[in-house]
């Protein structure tokens, strides 16, 4: 997917897909050291609305980030921007699948539509992301 | 780090911070594995992945504030302004940019901003979201 440029020659961005299950969740708990215990196997977790654990929202964010790293290196950490929403939480295990789609070149920056999604199709995230090119 | 602060008694414009940060390329790779992304993304050792800078920030906000029971992060942007090699010295502030309320939420945003000795390298907005306490019957 997404091997064709987009508008204004726009360079394509290859779908990154990830398996989010609980040990990857409490690893990313640990890494960055965030307390909350809807993450965890916890009572809160299991009293919660989806009664269990949910991934960290940057858990699957950082799948944006590393589609984006992997098609731009250097570009992206020296002038990329992301601007995202949750719209479901990502229960572990799921499949997640990050994807860009080109939409604009503006002010020479160019412009991404991104989303996660799960396996069964259900929107985790979308947003926009863009860089500069040259 | 100073006592944390109250969620429910943030005020627009308040400022919290600095707080100082260091990531080393241990701590880089320690996340790149937490996030499913060694096999594929490589270790930079020149620069941190630019979501690690995110996290920082995010969990500098976390430390910074008292997270109510049922809070939730429902929107998030981030500005990489450059690389940052591992071992820089960073320093984070928070400052409050929104804070509403409505129907039993209280609705906060909170702009991030990382810094280097050169300025800012990382900057970006957490939007979030509570219930209301149900013991103070609604909004003040």
């Amino acid at each position: 997917m997404s091997a064709a440029p987009g508008p204004g020659g726009l360079p394509p961005v290859a779908e990154l897909t990830r398996q989010i299950d609980q040990d990857l969740v409490d690893r990313y708990a640990a890494a960055a050291d965030d307390p909350n215990p809807i993450h965890r196997d916890t009572p809160e977790a299991r009293e919660g609305p989806y009664g269990r654990p949910i991934a960290h929202g940057m858990l699957v964010l950082a799948l944006v980030s590393q589609m984006m790293t992997e098609a731009f290196g250097e570009r992206w950490a020296a002038t990329g921007a992301l601007s995202v929403r949750w719209r479901a939480p990502a229960i572990p295990p799921v499949r997640v699948t990050a994807t860009a789609v080109p939409a604009r070149l503006e002010v020479g920056r160019a412009h991404y539509d991104v989303r996660c999604t799960a396996a069964d199709g259900e929107l985790l995230l979308d947003g926009g992301a863009s860089l500069r090119l040259a | 780090m100073s006592a944390k602060r109250d969620f429910f008694d943030l005020r627009r414009g308040e400022v919290l911070g600095p707080y100082r940060a260091q990531l080393d390329a241990g701590d880089a790779r320690t996340y790149l594995e937490a996030t499913a992304a060694a096999e594929t993304a490589g270790s930079p050792a020149r620069w941190l992945p630019p979501l690690q800078l995110g996290a920082l920030l995010l969990g500098t906000l976390i430390e910074a504030i008292e997270i109510p029971r049922g809070l939730l992060h429902t929107g998030q942007s981030f500005e990489f302004l450059r690389p940052v090699a591992p071992g820089t010295g960073l320093t984070a502030e928070l400052t409050v940019a929104q804070i509403a309320e409505r129907r039993g939420l209280r609705l906060g945003a909170v702009d991030l901003e990382l810094r280097d000795a050169h300025g800012a390298c990382a900057r970006g907005r957490a939007s979030v979201l509570a219930p209301l306490p149900e013991a103070s019957g609604g909004p003040a």
